[in-house]
Order: C-alpha cells, then structure tokens, then sequence
C-alpha cells in the first residue's frame, strides 16, 4: 500500500516540481551562456542585459526553494484536509502509510531542488573556469578535498542534519497543518500552530545546546580540537531533533487518527 | 411494459396485479419468456427484492413457472389463466356491487341499469 | 453476520449528540434508506462507518470489524460532495482506483463512461458540476463492495441523471452487498428500497420494511416520513 501511496503521490507533485526543475535547469543554461557571452561583448548594454540573465537564475534558485516548499505544502493540505481528503482518508491504507507517503516523497523533491542547485552551481563554476582560463573548479575541489580531510565524520554527521533537519522541518510542518485542522479557522490556526512549534524547537533547541556547552563533558578541556566539538554538538543536535520529530510525528497521527476534521 | 406505481399500496403487490392483468388479457401470451430479475426491476424502477418476491406470489398462483437454466415464463396452461382471469372479473364486480350499493340501488335496480346501458350500446351499433 | 451493524453508537460534540444511542443491522442484499431532515446525523453516521470519524462512545462494525484499512478496502462511499481531484482525468483516476481496490472493475467504469458520453481525457476542473457527479457514481459503483454508502446521491441533480443514478443502482445489485441510501428525497428513492430507517435528531426513529409500511399505514413511505417528522417538529 505505501507504494502504491509513493507512486500516485509522485504523480501528483511530478506535475508541478518537474517543470519547475526544467526551467531552473534552463535558466541556469542560459545564464551559463550568457556569462561566456558576456566575455565577448564591448557592448554596454547587451553586457547588461545578459548579467540580467544570470541574475534572473539567482532569483530562480530562490523562487525554486520556495516554490518546492510550497507545492509540498498545498499537496499535503489538499489531499489532506481538503475535499479529497474523503478520497484519501478512505483508501485501505493506514495513516502511518498515508503519513510516511507524503514525508518521502517530500524528501526526495526537497533532495531533487538541492542536488539540482547544487549541480547547477557546479555547472557555473565550470563555466567560469572555461573563462579565461580561470581555473575556479580546481581551487574548489582542492579546498573541498582539503576539508573532507580534516572534517571526516563531521561531514557525515554533517550531511545526517541535513536529512534530519529537511526531515524535522517537514514534520512540522504536517503537525502544525495536522493540529490547525481541527479548528474551524483551519488555515489560521495551522499558521499559529507552526510558529507555536517554531518555539518549542528553538527552546528544545538551545536547552539543550547551551548546557551542552557547560557540561564537563563537553567542556572544551576535554575536547582537544574544534572539530571533535562540533562533531559532538552536531550529533546532540541531531539527537534532539530526532527525538523532536519523533514527537511531531506522532502528533500528527493522533489528530489524524482521532480528530479528522473534514466537513 | 408501463409501469405506474399508487402510494399507498406495497409495490410488490402492485407487480403482481399488473402482471395478472398482462396475462389474463393475453397481453403477455401464454408461454412467453419472461426478462431476467435484473432487467424487469431496472425497467420498472423498483429493488430487485421486491420484484422476486412478486414473480414468487405468480409462481404460486401458476401464472408464471421457472425452469431451471431457461429462465421465467408465462403459465402454457389455459385453465389456469381462465380461473386467474376468472377471479379478476370476480372482484371486479365485488368491487362494482360494493360502489353501486354505497350509491344506494338494490339488486333488481343494478340489474335494470345494466339492461339498459346494454339496450343504448346495442342501439348505438346498429 | 450483518455488513453494517451499529452498537449504541454514540458521537456527541460537546454538549450537541449528533448520534445518540443508535442501534441499526443491515444485512446483506438489502437496500436500506437512511431517510431524515437535515442535521439529523445521517452523514455523521456514514463517516463513523467510514472510519472518517471516532465514536464518542458505542461502535460500528462493518462485517463484524472495527473501522479500519480492511473494511475500508469492503466500502465504497460517495460522498455528499465532489472530491475528485480536479487535475486528474477519468482516465486517471480509473487506474488510480484500480490500484487501490482489488474489486474495481475498470472495464465497467470504462463501459459506464462512453455510454454517457462522457470523455476520458477530459480533466475534472474542466467538467461540469453534473459530469462530476456522474463520474464520482460511476466510480463508487464500479467497486464490488460489501457496503456501499451513497451520501444524498440525487440531491441537486437533473431529473435524467437522477434516473440514471437510480437505476444505476439497481443494475449494480448485488445479493451479498448492502447499499445504504441517505437521503431527505424520499419520494424518489423509495421503489429502490428494501427497508426504511428514518433518523431524527441522532436517534433512530423507526426502522422496517418498505412493504410493511405501506401495509400496515396504506401510505407511501414519503407521506407517513412526512407525517411522522411533523409530530416532531410539532412535539
């Protein structure tokens, strides 16, 4: 059944991400061409114009973040809370599947926007080494060679709060939506809901990041260097917030299982 | 067939006079194959239940007969559907006896009137 | 076993009982009107059978089991409301439900399509309130359910389609399914029914058959509904 789930939820969002992606994809590739143009050009104005273009793509990786966090946002309330709600919420699933559809799905779109990005600055990089034989990816992949030496695990505990913050971010956005739901002022009160949540995770946060920092465990005598620091702030980080979502997710069960709020 | 349904009477009942009526009248000859449950109910509007339980009630009173794997068919019996015809015009007239002595005439008046609408029809074709 | 079978089932709301105490059996082969005035619970019945809603107190079985993805995949529900996707076309969302529910048959949902004309690739937002609602139909009752629940399925339909609807349901009869029908257009839907329930502010009223009642009152269900909700109103 959560295949099934994946599947048609994949195809929901896949009508509004792919194209997304595209035209990021193609803004970048226009931009990129514009910048070797603009190493060609006396031309003022056309200087301008194509500088134009490149920023136009910084303003697309922007709108690109934010429209992916919106399109995830709408699906889950939608097919939620909305009218296909009694669509959704009547399918032979249970609402840990129909829950954790939605969550990975999510995931692998918010990954898809940050590996695209990310490749599309790589692809910019490039473009600027071809450029007058500005060798800009060397000194980028020797510095970020350099780093994953000396960072070692700090980069995969790193690359963990990522997925655990995306993880986090998205739960509570489906707690805050989950909770807000059950008033009649469902929009509003999710909004309230969210930023209540925002302050729980901020205090969690920092209760247990500031003593964390007293704590003679983690006083920095016993840490010789910086790096083995962080590496363990991150994970307490991490742990929390784990242990954050965790709670997150359940709340969403509940008001899902119990407090169905669709008429 | 037309089917128009009265408010006040089960419908299942309802088939089954309309029924009677097709047969006794020949509108429905004898031996003829009857649809299916599911078809007679679509077309008269009515739950497939009730529809059965009516075909029963005809079974019973062998104006319809089922066999097997053929389906449902008008009663090839001729007596039977004399007497089923039989006891229709019976109650018709019950009924015309119990409307005409609610009027007020006795039994010689009734006979009268019908001798003399009988004498204005003949009149009438001649 | 009745597929439908409600225990004191209770669903108060606050202070307000939307369901008070209601004991109902439906059993298979039966076409059972829920029949009430607005605001009376009868659709807050269908989604506690749903599983759409918690009962506050009592249950609902259906097939003997508690709300849940099994009798979930038993049930096919047309709600009171379109809620069909609207990006989707009927092409779409006849595979989707085909993926969904084992007893779909895409092939009749296929056949029930082109034989109102209806075209395929045509997306929900594009389609007409009425075309929604044909589609939505064709598709509940595409299923082979145990129970079908069909929340005011001639409501605020033409009267062609509401024909079309009716004797759509016949012809999907099923011996071993039930069909609860609700609904306050009694005079419409009562040559369908097997038996009638009427509802009133949460708590069942009467419950017998379509025959027995105008057996026994020598009216139709409509009128003694009429006359019964009058005392109500009037009490």
């Amino acid at each position: 059944m959560l295949g099934k789930l994946l599947k048609h939820e994949f195809r929901a969002t896949a009508r509004m991400m792919l194209p997304m992606l595209a035209v990021l994809f193609g803004l970048n590739l226009l931009a990129d061409a514009s910048m070797l143009l603009a190493e060609h050009t006396r031309e003022g104005f056309l200087a301008f114009l194509l500088a134009l273009i490149v920023g136009l793509f910084f303003v697309g990786v922007i709108v690109a973040v934010v429209m992916t966090l919106v399109v995830l946002t709408l699906r889950f309330y939608r097919n939620f809370f909305g009218d296909e709600g009694y669509v959704t919420f009547t399918l032979p699933a249970t609402v840990h599947e129909q829950l954790w559809a939605k969550l990975l799905a999510a995931l692998v779109w918010f990954f898809a926007t940050m590996l695209e990005i990310a490749l599309c600055f790589g692809l910019m990089g490039l473009t600027l080494s071809l450029m007058q034989g500005f060798d800009f990816s060397g000194i980028v992949w020797d510095n970020l060679r350099e780093a994953l030496r000396q960072f070692g695990t700090l980069g995969l505990d790193s690359l963990f709060a990522m997925l655990i913050g995306t993880l986090v971010m998205l739960l509570q956005l489906y707690a805050a939506m989950s909770l807000g739901q059950m008033f009649s002022k469902k929009v509003l009160m999710s909004v309230v809901f969210f930023f209540a949540l925002n302050l729980v995770a901020s205090i969690l946060g920092s209760a247990v990041t500031v003593p964390a920092l007293f704590h003679p465990v983690v006083s920095p005598q016993s840490y010789p260097d910086a790096v083995r620091l962080f590496s363990h702030l991150i994970r307490s980080n991490n742990f929390t917030q784990l242990v954050f979502g965790v709670a997150l997710y359940f709340c969403s069960v509940l008001c899902l299982k119990k407090r169905l709020n669709l008429a | 067939m037309e089917w128009k349904f009265r408010s006040d009477l089960p419908i299942y009942a309802q088939i089954v006079e309309q029924f009677r009526q097709s047969i006794v009248s020949g509108k429905l000859s004898p031996g003829q194959r009857l649809e299916s449950v599911r078809d007679l109910s679509m077309e008269a509007g009515v739950n497939p239940n009730t529809m059965q339980r009516a075909l029963q009630e005809l079974e019973r009173e062998g104006l319809v007969y089922t066999q097997r794997t053929a389906g449902r068919f008008v009663s090839e019996d001729a007596a039977v559907i004399e007497r089923g015809k039989r006891a229709m015009a019976m109650e018709k007239i019950r009924e015309f006896l119990s409307a005409m002595n609610s009027l007020g005439y006795s039994r010689e008046e009734i006979l009268s009137l019908l001798s003399e609408e009988k004498e204005e029809e003949n009149n009438a074709d001649s | 076993m009745p597929i439908l079978e409600c225990r004191m089932l209770t669903k108060r709301y606050g202070e307000l009982a939307a369901l008070d105490g209601v004991n109902l059996a439906v059993e298979a082969g039966h076409v059972v009107g829920l029949l009430g005035p607005n605001g009376s619970g009868k659709t807050t019945l269908i989604k506690l059978a749903n599983g759409l809603l918690s009962p506050t107190s009592g249950e609902v079985l259906i097939g003997g089991k508690l709300p849940g993805p099994e009798t979930k995949r038993l049930v096919s529900y047309l709600p009171d409301r379109c809620c069909l996707p609207d990006w989707m076309n009927s092409e779409q969302l006849i595979d989707f439900y085909s993926d969904f529910y084992e007893d779909f048959d895409a092939a009749r949902a296929g056949e029930m399509l082109s034989h109102l004309k209806i075209d395929a690739k045509m997306r929900v937002r594009a389609m007409s309130k009425g075309t929604r609602e044909k589609v939505q139909l064709i598709l509940v009752m595409s299923r082979r359910a145990k129970l079908y629940l069909l929340d005011e399925p001639i409501g605020g339909v033409d009267p062609a389609t509401r024909d079309y609807i009716l004797e759509t349901i016949i012809r999907n009869y099923d011996p071993e399914a039930a069909v609860v029908i609700s609904t306050h257009l009694i005079a419409d839907v009562e040559p369908i029914l097997d038996e009638a329930v009427f509802i009133n502010n949460g708590r069942v009223v009467l419950q017998k058959s379509v025959d027995e009642l105008r057996a026994e009152s020598g009216k139709s269900v409509d009128e003694t509904f009429r006359e019964v909700f009058r005392c109500w109103e009037n009490s």
